[in-house]
């Protein structure tokens, strides 16, 4: 009996916190616009936005308000915001969003929102907690389901609030690694590996993903998935998932400076196509 | 090697469940396209969709299947079979059925699992 070992690759891929529709035209600007969104409540700068409809992504540099983004695009195909009718992903490389809400109470040195479960949301010491009204951040000291204390005295009854931890906020994605025929890049677009399978059908796993790099036609992506594939099928069983180890083989400078730490790249989307 | 997942699923009669194997050999993605279903993409081709009667925000049907999915592929080869207890479902015990009816029952299976 000749038979495949089972064998994935894991990815850490950044989870969707927003989907929408741009309603004003910021192309040129670099701004996305949504008249139905409460962006304060659910980005923070840094976030990442996917142009869905173009295949252009962006940083956000700053929340100018409820419905405006203010954006810096990324990676080789270089956008300049978000035009009328695109539709977008948002992406939070840095933080993960815990809860978001209207304080209905006052406390010195408190947090008070009666209608939420901050344990419940996992909300833990050390964690941030921004007054959105009041335009400062505090650190979290102390959890109660409705009460959250806080390093600096600064929330009132009727502030909006989002408190947040650092890390980013992703999910565990697996993709086959055993039986790949081919790993390409998408021949229109360098943020986007193809992995093709043995087949009888037709069998493709798609990866987007954003990479800082503004060197167009780079492999870096190609490789490093190559790589992964290689190594996870060289575990010994029952090592059934391997974890992607990162971008490991850059060939080319990595020029934009101001991402994210020195993380020079993100899974958007990894999926069967 | 051949290894399936035993998941509880409603029969036609829309109360009891039986268990229905579920492949986890040549698995090519999973995915949760609604917040009461998952799919498994298989290399051939096949997709299987397994349909909860609660809603569950994504990934968290995605990432129990993946983690089920993975466990009993590392289990030992003579592990065919591993059971899967669906997100949300509560087992029913077999207690005394003339005095309690209807006990045995597992609430919350799974609704349907097809493969297309």
């Amino acid at each position: 009996m000749n038979t495949n070992m089972e064998k994935f690759i894991n990815f850490k891929q950044l989870d969707v916190v927003k989907t929408g529709t741009s309603t004003a035209n910021g192309a040129g600007a670099l701004t996305l616009t949504d008249s139905a969104a409460v962006f304060t409540q659910l980005v923070l700068p840094h976030a990442i936005v996917w142009d869905r409809d173009n295949n252009r992504k962006y940083l956000v540099t700053a929340v100018t308000s409820d419905t405006v983004l203010a954006l810096e695009s990324i990676g080789v195909d270089t956008g300049t915001g978000i035009p009328t009718g695109a539709d977008y992903f948002i992406y939070m490389p840095e933080y993960t969003v815990r809860q978001a809400g209207t304080a209905d109470g006052t406390g010195s040195f408190q947090l008070i929102d009666t209608g939420v479960d901050f344990v419940t949301a996992g909300v833990k010491v050390g964690d941030y907690a921004l007054d959105i009204t009041a335009a400062v951040t505090a650190k979290v000291t102390a959890v109660t389901p409705t009460i959250l204390t806080v390093d600096t005295d600064t929330f009132l009854g009727g502030d909006a609030y989002l408190v947040y931890s650092e890390g980013a906020n992703d999910i565990d994605v697996i993709m086959r690694s055993a039986d790949v025929a081919d790993v390409s890049n998408a021949a229109t677009d360098t943020s986007i590996v193809n992995v093709t399978y043995e087949s009888s059908v037709s069998s493709v796993v798609k990866i987007d993903y954003a990479y800082s790099s503004t060197v167009g036609s780079n492999s870096d992506m190609r490789g490093a998935v190559q790589d992964a594939i290689v190594e996870s099928l060289e575990t010994a069983w029952p090592n059934v998932t391997y974890d992607f180890p990162g971008l490991l083989n850059p060939a080319v400078a990595v020029t934009n400076a101001t991402w994210l730490g020195g993380r020079n790249y993100f899974f958007l989307r990894i999926q069967k196509v | 090697m051949e290894k399936f997942l035993s998941i509880p699923v409603l029969d036609g009669h829309g109360t009891n469940s039986q268990n229905q194997l579920v492949s986890v050999t040549g698995i090519l993605s999973i995915g949760q396209p609604t917040t009461s279903s998952a799919t498994i993409n298989y290399i051939g081709g096949k997709v299987v969709t397994l349909q909860w009667p609660n809603q569950f925000p994504s990934p968290i049907l995605k990432e129990a299947i993946q983690t089920a999915s993975m466990n009993a592929l590392k289990s030992g080869w003579t592990s065919v079979s591993d059971y899967y207890a669906p997100k949300g479902m509560v087992a029913g015990a077999a207690v005394n059925s003339s005095t309690e009816p209807n006990s045995f029952l597992n609430t919350n299976p799974l609704t349907s699992i097809v493969i297309a």
